[in-house]
């Protein structure tokens, strides 16, 4: 099941295409530099947290992630201004998708690690969040693949359902279905927790 | 504890909100974006070197390389020094490896080509390669034809055709005649060559192929 949901067929790259002529590429070299610098500060962490959200332990997600940019960066002048989000995002899905596949026996033997980058935070409360990613990645992956792919999208990145349904190539409509269904399969997998949850649940501790 | 257990609702809230917590470590970012404006800058040297000021360079360096084809090595000309067709002459006689272009070259170890990079001729079914793999792909040919491997240069020139590149065809071509040339295979490297005059009536490498054929027979490449 987990693999079933770990292939991502159907996610349509941007299709549109800004060539720069040949003779241009090395005169455009500063302006590809700062899209470049541009694409890493707006979508690094986005893209990070969607492959660790696939189910990569932090360290395969620091590596799938530098795949994705450099694709991109190999790719710049080809990449739409505006699209890259789009761009970056399929092309997460396929590098998460091979690196699943590559590290799936060494993913299933990791513990879970007790130091996540969070800034700022004390060993307790990384240790519930700890507890809480791995929570909610064992319930994503009960979710259809292409149900979680709009949860995440939609709950943790909070994008909007008509930027959703561009980067996974589909009408808004079907978006805003999946995203329904989502929502109430998420909440059923919730209630079927019973007393598991990650949280010591007092506010005031 | 039961009594901790926050709503689905809530629960479901504060695990999202988790999961936006977590980021990646800085140096992971800042290495990314240093690999990243490496291969942008690479990317645009290249191409800087090949279009705008070698271009003149890449029809002398082709007409050299014909010109070499044809007789030894004279590692002391000026155009060699700039482009370093042939500057290591060969231990291997071509005349060896003449005949069999498909089988693997009768390398001595210490000559062996690097390994192939994997960007042309690895992943199966894909998408046409990019310029940047098709330049690597030539490059990797020229790179044969420098270390004296003419049938080597034939191989990855095979594998530039069976990979779809087409956005230097001619220049492959033109490599595949000096590379054939070389390899001792003269007719074939005529007819190639008549056949580019016949095909790119209007490629600027029209005038060295042209030469090459209009200068007589040329003789196999032997190697002192």
């Amino acid at each position: 099941m987990a693999s079933e949901r770990r292939h991502y067929p159907g996610v349509r790259h941007s299709s549109r295409s800004l060539e720069v002529p040949e003779a241009a590429y090395a005169t455009a070299t500063p302006a590809l530099e700062r899209r470049a610098a541009a694409m890493v500060a707006d979508h690094f962490d986005f893209i990070w947290r969607l492959l660790r959200r696939t189910g990569l332990g932090p360290t395969d997600a620091d590596d799938a992630a530098q795949q994705v940019f450099m694709t991109a960066a190999q790719k710049i002048a080809r990449i739409a201004p505006g699209s890259e989000r789009t761009f970056l995002y399929g092309t997460a899905l396929h590098v998460a998708a091979n690196a699943r596949r590559r590290n799936r026996r060494r993913e299933a033997e990791a513990p879970v690690p007790e130091t996540y980058p969070v800034a700022g935070e004390g060993p307790e409360a990384r240790a519930e969040l700890g507890r809480a990613w791995a929570l909610l990645d064992e319930l994503l992956l009960q979710l259809p693949a292409e149900l979680g792919r709009v949860l995440v999208l939609a709950e943790v990145e909070q994008i909007e359902v008509k930027e959703i349904a561009a980067m996974e190539g589909i009408p808004v409509g079907t978006a805003a279905s999946r995203l329904r269904r989502a929502r109430e399969r998420f909440q059923m997998l919730l209630a079927e927790l019973g007393s598991r949850h990650p949280f010591r649940g007092t506010d005031g501790e | 504890m039961a009594s901790d257990r926050p709503p689905p609702n809530e629960l479901g809230a504060r695990l999202f909100a988790a999961a936006r917590q977590e980021v990646p470590a800085a140096d992971v970012r800042q290495r990314t974006l240093a690999a990243m404006i490496g291969t942008v800058q690479a990317r645009g040297q290249r191409r800087r070197g090949r279009w705008q000021v070698a271009a003149p360079l890449l029809l002398a360096a082709a007409g050299v390389a014909l010109c070499l084809a044809r007789r030894p090595p004279a590692p002391a000309q000026s155009e060699i020094a700039r482009e370093p067709v042939a500057a290591h002459p060969s231990t291997t006689p071509s005349a060896a490896v003449s005949s069999e272009r498909e089988a693997p070259e009768p390398l001595p170890s210490h000559r062996r080509p690097p390994a192939p990079s994997p960007t042309l001729r690895s992943s199966g079914p894909r998408a046409a390669p990019s310029l940047s793999e098709e330049l690597t792909a030539l490059d990797r040919a020229r790179g044969a034809l420098e270390r004296g491997q003419p049938t080597a240069a034939l191989a990855e020139l095979d594998a530039y055709q069976r990979a779809g590149g087409r956005r230097l065809v001619e220049e492959a071509e033109v490599l595949r005649i000096e590379a054939l040339a070389r390899a001792g295979e003269d007719s074939a490297a005529r007819a190639l060559a008549r056949r580019f005059l016949a095909t790119h009536p209007g490629s600027p490498l029209v005038d060295r192929v042209r030469s090459f054929l209009g200068s007589g027979a040329p003789q196999p490449t032997t190697r002192p």
